[in-house]
């Protein structure tokens, strides 16, 4: 390696470097920890002919590459959460010119970062997606001299309204819903609906929402979650985590 | 009643699903929406504004679950697209598939 850089995954306290010595990092090389106060980096050493400015914004519009990155961040990410209560996990390719570097910046925002982790101490991030079925078609009114131009008009934009209603009905009791979910968790954030072709599913996304819940409260947040499923037959809800607090690891100024 | 994907009935050290070797079912979309929009966002020294990258701000929320599993559905638009790829493929052609594509779907749903 010619130039390196440290890539930072993420900060906690707690981190047994021996545990995570044994992972890849993004780069191919191994996962190290760099102390700083009771503070603990999670980092790897990057090649620069791969992870530098120029390099990077050509990486990142190569999505085979990205992906393969964001998953090993993930991995490592998770792996650290795993072994720790507080974890704030980095944005992806958050990197530094050595060790000192990324120190420096560390201690520029401890606290700040100590803020963050205390936020997010015992709690894990699960995530909510809730699809609509697809409105179902109402039924065309036969109505007489159905076949002439003006009638036909009238069904088609009878037909758009109907289903921009019930779009809409959708979209108000997925709001609802988020409301009914917030009193399980600490904190939540909603994301934007993924689109159908994310999602690779027929229904609609009405809801993309992610929930910070004390880990000493996920039953309570899935028997919740289930008694939702109950009351909103409509909507299929698809509960995925733990995941570590990615969205809910933020600084409060940057 | 669906149990939802949980590996949190196992308790302490796997808490995030490492107990096995079984791989993790997030989409790449989820991992994206996270590992992008989220986490601590504080400058490096490598500087890349993330917004300037057309494929992570725009493209990347169309994209389907994971490149695997879009490839086994068939989906593959993007290998195609210049943008996307690095390949300087004709639009016209990706164009005529998008087309066709929608077509597709309007029959579906029609």
């Amino acid at each position: 390696m010619a130039e390196t850089g440290t890539y930072v995954y993420a900060v906690g306290r707690h981190l047994d470097e021996e545990v995570l010595s044994s992972l890849e990092g993004v780069g191919g090389t191994p996962v190290r920890t760099i102390g700083h106060r009771d503070l603990t980096a999670v980092v790897s050493t990057v090649d620069l002919e791969e992870f530098g400015e120029s390099a990077l914004r050509e990486n990142l519009e190569n999505l085979g590459w990205v992906e393969k990155t964001a998953r090993r961040h993930d991995e490592v990410v998770r792996r650290a959460a795993a072994i720790t209560t507080a974890l704030a996990p980095f944005r992806l390719v958050t990197i530094y010119r050595s060790d000192d570097a990324a120190r420096d910046r560390i201690e520029e925002l401890y606290d700040d970062l100590v803020v963050a982790l205390d936020r997010i101490d015992r709690r894990s991030e699960w995530s909510v997606k809730v699809y609509s079925q697809a409105p179902s078609k109402p039924a065309a009114p036969v109505t007489e001299g159905s076949s002439s131009g003006v009638a036909y008009l009238e069904r088609r934009r009878a037909e758009i309204r109907g289903r921009q209603a019930a779009t809409m009905d959708q979209q108000m009791l997925a709001d609802q819903l988020f409301w009914d979910l917030v009193p399980g968790a600490a904190a939540t954030r909603r994301l934007a609906p993924q689109d159908q072709r994310l999602t690779g599913r027929r229904e609609t996304m009405s809801l993309n929402a992610t929930f910070l819940v004390d880990d000493d409260r996920s039953t309570d947040f899935f028997q919740l979650v289930d008694e939702l499923r109950g009351r909103y037959p409509s909507f299929d809800i698809e509960v995925n985590g733990p995941w570590p607090p990615y969205s809910f690891a933020v600084l409060e100024k940057p | 009643m669906t149990e939802p994907t949980i590996s949190s009935r196992r308790a302490g050290m796997d808490r995030y699903g490492f107990a096995s070797a079984a791989p993790r079912p997030e989409g790449l979309a989820d991992i994206l929406e996270r590992v992008l929009d989220k986490g601590i966002i504080i400058a490096g020294d490598i500087r890349v504004n993330l917004l300037d990258i057309e494929l992570l701000t725009v493209k990347i929320r169309l994209l389907v679950v994971s490149v695997d599993k879009a490839m086994e559905m068939g989906i593959d638009w993007w290998t195609r697209d210049p943008m996307l790829s690095g390949d300087e493929q004709e639009l016209a052609d990706e164009n005529r598939k998008l087309r066709e594509r929608i077509k597709e779907l309007e029959s579906d749903s029609g």
